[in-house]
């Protein structure tokens, strides 16, 4: 096998080579972002995602601390409100920046549903990735019905991935029961 | 923007924009998609500190950059988890027969024999760039380079569920 043939062999084998190129925002996006994260940490927030997700939030209420628990994980507890759905704002844009949409919250967390009762689940942290410790989340809806993240209803001991802004918690696929493809965004996001 | 701050970012997008592509693709074909993205990012973050130090030619400087940082990133946790993630995939998704077989010919190679053929084969690198990017001597880079095309003919000669012949693949980087 000469070395013409040796390279056609692994070019046959290369796992790269169906990969689609970039969108030109997405490239722009990423120098951006290189350049601001430089130059100024945390500067890295896209204000088109930061607009749509204020858009989203604005639809659900305020913050709410209570007491901490004696045991288990520390800080306060907090209330939030699951945004409800606005069809004035189009989640699929947001879908291309789930990432620097959930960087832009305020606090991010993975949990479980611990209780789910009167439109009110309580969710443990399990572990916080933005924002200061909580013992417990208590997560409402103002629609009827058990409370849900976007369209599923939460269940006792399902593990929840959960942004929230001012006391609302991110919609548009940002927050929701836990998934392999939600869990990654939070990756990238936080990790 | 000061008009320094203008020329720099005019150099950094003449120096990386190129870059992203090949640097995707160079990503992708060492590791899970997560941690790809992770690792572009913090090149392209690398390129814009280090503008100064960018060589006229970029891209074996950058893939050198990536190297390390994927060595960063392959250092976590995080990357075992990832790493079961995609071998899950990859199962459930099967490639090209003879593409599985060359890929397993090159896990058979020692390491930085395989990286070399990558590099050649797949990043399209000459010997002078495949140095750049290994940060070894050109002459070493082709000695070595040779000693590893070897080596993988071999692998492949001898392993009959390997030796199957295949057609050209598409243009790398």
């Amino acid at each position: 096998m000469n070395d013409d043939q040796l390279q056609a062999r692994l070019r046959a084998a290369d796992p790269a080579s169906g990969m689609e190129p970039l969108p030109e925002m997405r490239r722009a996006a990423l120098l951006e972002r290189a350049a601001l994260a430089t130059a100024a940490p945390r500067r890295t927030r896209l204000p088109v995602v930061l607009g749509g997700l204020v858009a989203v939030a604005t639809v659900a209420g305020a913050i709410v601390l209570l007491l901490p628990r004696p045991d288990g994980p520390t800080g306060p507890a907090v209330t939030l409100r699951a945004a409800g759905t606005d069809p004035t704002v189009s989640c699929a844009p947001l879908a291309d920046f789930a990432v620097e949409g959930l960087r832009g919250s305020d606090l991010a967390l993975r949990g479980r549903v611990e209780s789910v009762s009167d439109g009110t689940a309580e969710i443990v942290p399990l572990e916080v990735y933005r924002g200061a410790a909580v013992s417990l989340v208590r997560l409402r809806t103002d629609a009827g019905g058990g409370p849900a993240l976007d369209g599923p209803v939460l269940r006792d001991g399902e593990q929840v991935l959960i942004a929230a802004t001012d006391g609302s918690v991110a919609a548009c696929g940002l927050s929701g029961v836990r998934s392999t493809e939600l869990q990654r965004y939070y990756d990238r996001a936080f990790g | 923007m000061s008009e320094i701050d203008d020329a720099r970012r005019r150099r950094f997008d003449a120096v990386a924009r190129p870059a992203i592509e090949p640097l995707r693709r160079f990503l992708a074909r060492r590791t899970d998609a997560v941690t790809a993205d992770d690792v572009l990012s913090e090149v392209l973050m690398v390129c814009w500190r280090r503008l100064e130090a960018v060589p006229e030619q970029p891209l074996p400087w950058l893939y050198g950059v990536a190297r390390l940082q994927l060595r960063n990133a392959e250092r976590s946790s995080r990357r075992r988890e990832r790493l079961a993630a995609r071998v899950a995939e990859e199962l459930q998704q099967p490639g090209p027969p003879d593409g599985a077989a060359v890929r397993d010919a090159l896990a058979l190679l020692r390491p930085q024999d395989a990286e070399l053929l990558r590099l050649w084969a797949w990043e399209g690198l000459g010997p002078a760039e495949v140095a750049a990017a290994l940060g070894i001597s050109p002459n070493a880079a082709a000695i070595r380079l040779h000693r590893a095309k070897r080596r993988l003919a071999e692998v492949l000669r001898d392993d009959p569920d390997r030796s199957t012949a295949t057609t050209s693949g598409g243009t790398a980087r």
